[in-house]
């Protein structure tokens, strides 16, 4: 008959971040664990549950025993078993012995290596009991922590200490000891208000979490946080809390019996800079932020206690208390920073080091400055906010030195940019301090202003060209400068805010600055190498985070005779209108796309495209139609593609791109590249040699074949 | 200091509550008194300037080695930069700690550290009590371990660290640091917004008793103190250290691998006389007096990390051989 298993490992509060994939690979393992053993019913369901002090997994239905079966055992070869009269050796006896048979039971099968003998040999399944410990100790060592510990002498070691472990099948225990542990029925309650030990009669799921309720631990995750949403509902007084998914998380893994307590602060406290309010309010506190309707801050916040509620107000009194010395502490600070302005502080950024071979955060800002001063005037406008800009730049790091950003390091730039506008510097200057830091994730906000854009782009390509010459390239996992996310925001802020820029020629400048500036380990590293690493991580962002299809990217962007090539904003244009101009003419794209690709392969095979683009192809060696043809439809085209600059004009070439499935299977059709005559054939691979290079000025459309 | 008045309430701590909650230094003999209970040798604080009580001999050499060993010590800790002229109402550039240190850890170490509590007048069910992940790591004495920071009604009021290693060495049994942050837990019982306004007894607040030291050394630590002779004393210093270590180690060389424990002991009965205690005390110096520079802005960035690694290089090679001496 099938039966319950119940597993819990009780532990010292296992770190928040770590306990949903702790749990997660505890019950996969055990699961694996469990049908390698053939204990694995096929009606068997797990279900996990974890708190900060426990996880937990249950199985509903587990062999009591393993089915008896049958297993074939393949002996010695045919040729030692059986003598030249067919009668079974020693070896054969033997073998036949050792599970207790006769010769007689032997039988041949084919082997890779020839022919053995085999037998039929039954297996009596093993009781669950047994085998138990063995699953449950590998499934446990399984869950590998990254940074696991020690605690007693028994030298076990896990993420925190183990104190206690249920294993119930049934209403029985399984043997089982981990270090110092042994497996018993015995739970415990919550810390302070449940019972230290709360015997279990059976592995039975529900009633496991009824006694756990009843002794204020909600086990199940869910339930934990549908009472935290509860709480957060009901205590809010018509402001709303602030929605903060992670912080929810973080709750859920934080409590055994969450109960959101409201507490309040002095309105005073709202003299200062929200974010900084909130910074405290989240990170250092653990609390929900409340807004009024109109999106102001209110006085007040939402803690979330393990508790079951607050019987005296003490847990409210006490929380208050704390943020009341936090938020005294911030003003000071907001007081103390203010009285240095940002120019001043320009001074100290010296003090501060960017890099140890790339000198201090004061050279970096002077490079900002230098860099933007050359990107601003091939922009629009310009001159309206160069100076502001190259202001920005300048000032865009002095907020590093501030006790604020000391003691909240998360609000680096924003605390700039509020400094900045304290002191009355102009709101174009403050604004662009304020965002360039921005996106702080492959999908995060962007700037929204242009000259915080150019401040963000001038910040993250200096730091990837400082980093490349260091030779510090991103690889695998490794990215300790986080290059790829700054790469991610360069390519998202040119594309979304359509700036065309070139990033070529500002890798130039940018590689120009580091040369100037003589920092010994720093080499000037390839353009191309760069620009690749850029170009790779565009593609990461039209694929992975804009949803395009992996071949449309790749026409795009893996396709070196491409017109703007080193410019994102181009890219993305372009690679819209591959996907508009596919999805209007799905079959003629699909056709043309062939022929392009068969095009190319002509001439890769005959030597490759440099080796047939000069001297160019002459009109007086066509001597068939299609071959003119052709030529009359892709000369303009080619033409169209040379001037385009914006996505109507990529999309029209494309269009017209579209059209010449047809003149390209004629030609196919009716002309023979390889020509005997020397002189036709060079000039038509000269012909396709210029075609293929002129027709990929916008996309590869050959890679789009299937 | 105001005139002393033998009234039940102190006429220093203007709004509190008369006796309510341990009066500061009931707080600490409360305390000292659990863990003396718990078999802890009561100590006393060390008497040179450290940034922790994990620097105390009676942590970072103790931890060192099979021997067990319990102790409890109050330890007043300097860290300059914390500064604040005795204006903050919350930082301090001294402030004390009751460190406990439980070799090898009880398996009932949390609730013999939740009792310590209730000892002090904490009725558990009544407050939000969490452990929260909080890995502790000191660059400087090559020590580093995993635990929480305890949180009471939010509010940070111990460190509970399993260490792993210290001084290099990586710790078998290791040991239990429980760091309490007294003047907290004081503010916290008696229901003050201020440090200052904590009362030390009945007659004198904290602030009757501390501020000016908090002043003084505020004006000392971030303007007067000579940094040309803080660099002179630190080079010293360290000289000495490296020269006592140097002596040392030819007095104690590696034990082969085979007869380690025999040699070492024997080792350990032949140079009691080598003074690593005093090789030890240089390197806190240094380490203080790295903290003056750094509170006078007297090192970059880069010059840091440098640093850094000079002290602990001092660290590490005591360690290493004290527990050659104590296996």
């Amino acid at each position: 008959m099938p039966l319950p298993l119940l597993l819990e490992f009780g532990c010292e509060e296992i770190p928040a971040a770590m306990l949903n994939a702790l749990a997660g690979r505890l019950a996969s393992g055990l699961e694996t664990e469990l049908r390698g053993a053939m204990l694995w019913s096929d009606a068997a369901r797990r279900s996990s549950v974890w708190t900060p002090r426990r996880l937990a997994c249950h199985v509903d239905a587990l062999l009591e025993r393993q089915n008896d079966r049958e297993e074939e055992v393949v002996g010695p070869p045919a040729k030692a078993a059986y003598d030249a009269a067919g009668k079974p050796t020693r070896a054969a006896e033997q073998f036949a012995a050792r599970f207790g048979l006769t010769p007689e039971k032997l039988y041949r099968v084919r082997q890779p290596k020839g022919e053995y003998v085999a037998l039929k040999h039954a297996i009596a399944g093993q009781a669950a009991a047994e085998l138990l410990p063995d699953c449950i100790m590998r499934a446990w060592k399984a869950v590998a922590a990254p940074r696991a510990m020690r605690w007693d002498e028994s030298g076990l070691e896990f993420i925190r200490p183990l104190r206690w472990m249920v294993a119930l099948l049934g209403d029985a225990v399984v043997p089982l000891r981990l270090g110092a542990v042994e497996a018993g029925r015995e739970t415990r309650g919550h810390r302070t208000l449940g019972k230290p030990a709360i015997s279990l009669p059976t592995a039975g799921w529900e009633h496991y979490l009824a006694a756990l309720k009843e002794n204020f631990v909600l086990a199940e995750p869910d339930a934990r946080r549908r009472r935290i949403e509860a709480g957060l509902a009901a205590s809010a007084n018509g402001a709303q809390p602030r929605p903060d998914a992670a912080l929810l998380d973080l709750l859920v893994n934080l409590t055994e019996f969450p109960t959101v307590v409201r507490g309040e602060f002095d309105a005073g406290f709202l003299d200062l800079p929200a974010e900084v309010l909130i910074t405290v309010m989240r990170g250092h506190q653990h609390y929900f932020a409340l807004e009024e309707a109109h999106g102001k801050l209110a006085p007040a916040f939402l803690a979330v206690a393990n508790q079951d509620r607050d019987r005296e107000g003490l847990i409210r009194h006490g929380n208050e208390r704390v943020l009341r010395a936090r938020f005294n502490d911030a003003r000071f600070f907001w007081r103390h920073d203010r009285v240095k302005s940002l120019e001043a502080r320009l001074e100290d950024l010296r003090h501060i080091s960017f890099h140890a071979k790339l000198g201090n955060y004061q050279e970096k800002a002077w490079r900002m400055r230098a860099l933007v001063q050359a990107i601003v005037p091939q922009l629009s406008h310009a001159g309206e906010y160069f100076e502001q800009v190259s202001q920005a730049a300048m000032l865009a790091k002095c907020d590093l030195g501030t006790d604020l950003v000391k003691e909240f390091t998360e609000l680096q730039g924003q605390i700039g940019g509020l400094l900045a506008r304290a002191e009355g510097l102009p709101a174009t200057v403050a604004d662009a301090i304020y965002e360039h830091y921005l996106p702080l994730s492959s999908e995060g906000e962007i700037p929204s202003t242009p000259a915080g854009s150019m401040v963000a782009l001038a910040d993250k390509l200096d730091t990837i060209v400082g980093m490349f010459g260091l030779g510090e390239i991103p690889s695998g996992s490794r990215d300790p400068y986080a290059l790829r996310r700054q790469a991610n925001g360069i390519a998202r802020i040119l594309i979304e805010h359509e700036l065309p820029l070139d990033l070529n020629a500002m890798i130039q400048v940018s590689a120009q600055l580091y040369a100037e500036a003589g920092y010994m380990a720093w080499k000037r590293p390839k353009n191309e190498a760069v620009l690749d690493f850029l170009r790779e991580r565009q593609g990461f962002i039209f694929q992975e985070v804009k949803g395009y299809p992996g071949e449309e990217v790749r026409a795009v962007l893996d396709n070196p005779n491409a017109h703007h090539a080193g410019a994102p904003w181009h890219n993305w244009q372009k690679l819209r209108a591959v996907h508009e101009t596919r999805e209007r003419y799905p079959e003629k794209f699909a056709r043309t796309a062939e022929a392009l690709k068969r095009m190319r392969n002509i001439v890769e095979q005959a030597g490759g495209l440099a080796q047939w683009l000069r001297p160019e192809w002459n009109p007086k060696f066509f001597n068939l139609e299609e071959e003119v043809q052709l030529q009359q439809a892709i000369e303009p085209l080619v033409e169209g593609i040379e001037l385009a600059q914006d996505r109507e004009a990529y999309a029209e070439a494309l269009d017209g791109i579209a059209a010449l499935a047809e003149p390209l299977e004629n030609y196919f059709q009716k002309v023979r590249v390889n020509d005997p005559d020397t002189e036709l054939r060079e000039n038509r691979l000269r012909f396709l040699a210029w075609a293929t290079t002129g027709l990929a000025g916008i996309a590869d459309l050959s890679q789009i074949a299937v | 200091m105001s005139t002393p008045t033998f009234t039940a309430a102190s006429s220093t701590v203007p709004g509190a509550a008369p006796l309510a909650g341990l009066d500061f230094q009931d707080l600490c003999r409360h305390l000292q008194g659990y863990w003396a209970k718990q078999d802890c040798i009561l100590q006393l604080p060390y008497d040179l300037e450290v940034g922790a009580g994990t620097m105390s001999p009676e942590t970072f050499l103790r931890v060192l080695g099979r021997a067990p060993y319990r102790v409890a010590y109050l330890q007043p800790s300097r860290r300059p930069a914390d500064g604040r002229y005795g204006e903050n109402p919350n930082r301090l550039y001294k402030h004390i700690q009751l460190q406990v240190i439980l070799k090898p850890p009880p398996e009932n170490i949390q609730q013999l550290y939740l009792d310590s509590l209730r000892e002090i007048g904490i009725r558990l069910e009544e407050h939000d009590i969490k452990f929260e992940e909080d890995n502790w790591e000191s660059p400087t004495l090559g020590a580093w371990g995993l635990g929480w920071q305890v949180m009471l009604d939010g509010l940070e009021i111990t460190q509970f660290t399993y260490f792993q290693q210290c001084g290099g060495q990586t710790l078998d049994p290791v040991s239990v640091e429980i760091t309490y942050g007294m003047e907290r837990i004081a503010a916290f019982l008696q229901d003050v917004d201020s440090v200052y306004d904590v009362r030390w007894n009945r007659r004198w607040s904290y602030g009757d008793v501390r501020r000016d030291d908090e002043v003084q050394m505020s004006v000392y630590n971030f303007e007067a103190a000579d940094v040309e002779n803080l660099w002179q004393h630190f080079k010293l210093n360290e000289a000495e250290a490296q020269k006592l270590l140097a002596e040392a180690r030819r007095a104690l060389p590696e034990p082969e691998a085979g007869a380690a424990a025999e040699g070492a002991a024997a080792a350990g009965r032949a140079a009691p006389r080598l003074p690593l205690l005093g090789a030890y005390e240089l390197c806190l110096k240094c380490s203080h007096l790295f903290n003056l520079l750094d509170a006078r802005g007297a090192i970059s960035v880069t010059e840091r990390v440098g640093i850094i690694q000079r002290v602990r290089k001092l660290a590490v090679e005591t360690a290493t051989l004290w527990l050659r001496l104590h296996p």
